[in-house]
């Protein structure tokens, strides 16, 4: 479980949030939903533990981010919004590097990958060199060396960023399984589609503020709209309207 | 923490022995260098051989017997010169001209100094030496004759001699011999620059450029230790690429002849391992400095600007040292790179290392590589590397 408690971030002048607060529970999918620029990422990154929070703190499973960031990180998955792979590995060496950083060896190491490996279907594909990858295939090494240690809580910034569309059924597939299997799973979107149909957990985020909190039917239900969409501009305006 | 540095060791080795760039970086100079020094010594030696006697030229020598036949007991062969004014070049295949003047014999019998003009061309060694040779024995000749007048007026010549001075040089090494043997130093030391760039920018610069840096930063790993490995993979390949240039070199050294060589190489076989564990100290110091320099890149193109930039240190250093030494402060012997020209240079040319020198070389370079290291890990834990991703 991930709890993020009233923070605020500042880069200079720049203020990138102001006060988000929110609980992403086990076995819920947690969408944060926002325009760019609304903040999403950088909530993202202090729950991993990569941005201090100027104010406020964030703890997973009560391990407090900001006191224990190495602790935290032991209990996190990260799929960040680029997906970094180093060319000249293999979708296998990936998976190995980082679940040996988690602490993984022998036969718990190969278990692990093969474990992953049979969830992603990338027999195919994984004693080749990543260099060459569609983006369908880098999704899945990202969001393999993400999982292959099977954190509690799994954290995503727009996922489906740039993927076809059989990449991103073959990914909401794999976030319900997490979901379903008992882990929390937090990501960013701004995808309207996408959010109503895998979010449990809807948090509006506009101008660095939670302006809505909710399921995608309580939130639509709020607005007084007919869908998520038309809900998201109601609300967001709304706030934009007040902070003005 | 000794597992997680080993797997971050393990992976960038792993990476980068793949990385064509590094590779060709490492044979290049390894074997490159080499063969243009091979080009260069080619170039110093002479047509000549060194069995090939010394030729001197003389314009006017049907007034000069007595010197002709001096030459010729020197050795020198000698040759008649027509030309009378200010010449532009040598004769051909000569290595000095002599012009006497027309009232030579006239001056010579009279007791007179007579006006002698010798032209040499100094612009190789061995050219250097010939004309020299042709000098002495010029002013072997000269002290012939005023001997020889000085006994036909009854008076010993050896009253001439007031002093016998005997010359001893107390240099460790030559002017030239030192110079030339600073730039065989920098050569060596220019070798952990060379096989770390490509690698040290690829471990940071490249991990910024690829954008994998945000989630390799949000795993369980201390910035400390990944700094570690990275470094430990850097330093292993700066360290191994300078000991197999400095090998293929030493090698090539002992087929060139010995007078072609501009220095004399004393190494020992305790002075080789000291020079080994001095490039071993070196190469981590060169390494936690790339790293330090590619941490500051977006790009590998952003980075091999600043890389080339500092590529300029060693070489700076190293004219420093062959042309300003004089100059240099007290200070300059305890700083990397210096020190290590010094040090090196000691070990390879006089047969045994000054120890003042080689323990500031280790030292300044060992301080040299935590500062850097320390300055890597502070700026790789900043905020402001994943907003500027």
């Amino acid at each position: 479980m991930i709890i993020v408690e009233k923070i605020a971030k500042n880069f200079g002048e720049v203020v990138a949030v102001q006060d988000v607060g929110f609980t992403a529970e086990d076995g819920m999918i947690t969408t944060l939903l926002g325009a760019n620029g609304s903040g999403k990422s950088t909530t993202l990154r202090t729950v991993a533990a990569l941005l201090k929070p100027d104010q406020g703190q964030v703890t997973v499973d009560g391990i407090c981010v900001q006191k224990d960031p190495l602790k935290a990180q032991e209990r996190l998955g990260i799929f960040p919004d680029q997906f970094g792979l180093y060319t000249r590995l293999t979708a296998r060496e990936h998976l190995e590097y980082y679940a040996q950083i988690h602490g993984l060896t022998g036969t718990a190491l190969k278990h692990a990958i093969d474990e992953v490996v049979s969830l992603l279907h990338m027999e195919d594909i994984l004693d080749r060199r990543t260099e060459g990858f569609s983006q369908g295939q880098r999704m899945k090494v990202a969001l393999a060396r993400a999982i292959v240690h099977k954190p509690q809580n799994i954290v995503l910034d727009e996922p489906t960023r740039g993927l076809d569309v059989m990449s991103i059924r073959m990914l909401r597939q794999i976030l319900l399984e997490l979901k379903s299997a008992g882990h929390c799973v937090l990501l960013s979107s701004h995808v309207m589609a996408e959010v109503e149909i895998l979010s449990d957990h809807v948090v509006m985020i506009a101008g660095g503020v939670v302006c809505a909190d909710g399921t995608p039917a309580e939130l639509v239900e709020a607005a007084k709209q007919p869908n998520l969409e038309e809900a998201f501009v109601a609300l967001t305006s709304a706030h934009e309207r007040n902070a003005a | 923490m000794n597992r997680l540095f080993k797997v971050v060791y393990r992976k960038e080795m792993k990476d980068m022995l793949r990385d064509k760039r590094a590779v060709l970086a490492i044979a290049s100079y390894a074997f490159g260098v080499p063969l243009l020094m091979a080009f260069v010594f080619f170039l110093m030696a002479d047509d000549k051989g060194a069995e090939v006697r010394t030729s001197v030229a003389v314009a006017g020598l049907e007034q000069a017997p007595g010197l002709v036949a001096y030459f010729e007991r020197e050795g020198l062969e000698v040759t008649a010169s027509t030309i009378a004014d200010e010449p532009k070049t040598l004769p051909s295949s000569s290595d000095a001209l002599v012009i006497l003047p027309e009232d030579f014999a006239e001056k010579l019998e009279d007791g007179q100094p007579a006006q002698v003009q010798l032209y040499v061309d100094d612009r190789s060694r061995t050219q250097a030496e010939r004309g020299g040779e042709v000098r002495d024995a010029l002013n072997g000749y000269m002290m012939h004759v005023a001997s020889a007048r000085l006994i036909a007026r009854g008076v010993p010549p050896i009253l001439m001699q007031p002093l016998a001075v005997n010359t001893s040089d107390l240099a460790p090494s030559s002017f030239i011999n030192k110079m030339l043997g600073n730039s065989l130093m920098l050569i060596f030391m220019l070798a952990p620059f060379v096989m770390g760039m490509s690698v040290a920018l690829d471990a940071l610069a490249g991990e910024r450029e690829r954008q994998s840096l945000q989630s390799l930063m949000a795993q369980p790993i201390a910035t400390g230790m990944l700094v570690a490995g990275k470094w430990a993979m850097v330093a292993s390949f700066a360290f191994g690429g300078t000991l197999l240039a400095v090998t293929v070199d030493l090698i090539l050294l002992q087929f060139v002849p010995a007078d072609l060589l501009p220095f004399k190489l004393q190494l020992t076989a305790g002075g080789f391992a000291l020079a080994v564990l001095e490039l071993a100290v070196l190469s981590m110091f060169v390494a936690s400095a790339l790293l330090a320099v590619s941490i500051h890149a977006k790009s590998f193109k952003e980075g091999q600007t600043y890389m080339s930039m500092l590529m300029m240190a060693p070489v700076i250093v190293g004219y420093v040292k062959m042309y300003g030494e004089s100059k240099l402060p007290e200070v300059a012997n305890y700083l990397p790179i210096f020190a290590d020209v010094e040090s090196m240079a000691r070990i390879f040319f006089d047969g045994a290392p000054n120890v003042t020198v080689t323990l500031s070389a280790l030292g300044s370079s060992l301080v040299g590589t935590a500062i850097c290291l320390w300055l890597t890990t502070r700026r790789l834990s900043s905020e402001q590397m994943l907003s500027e991703t």
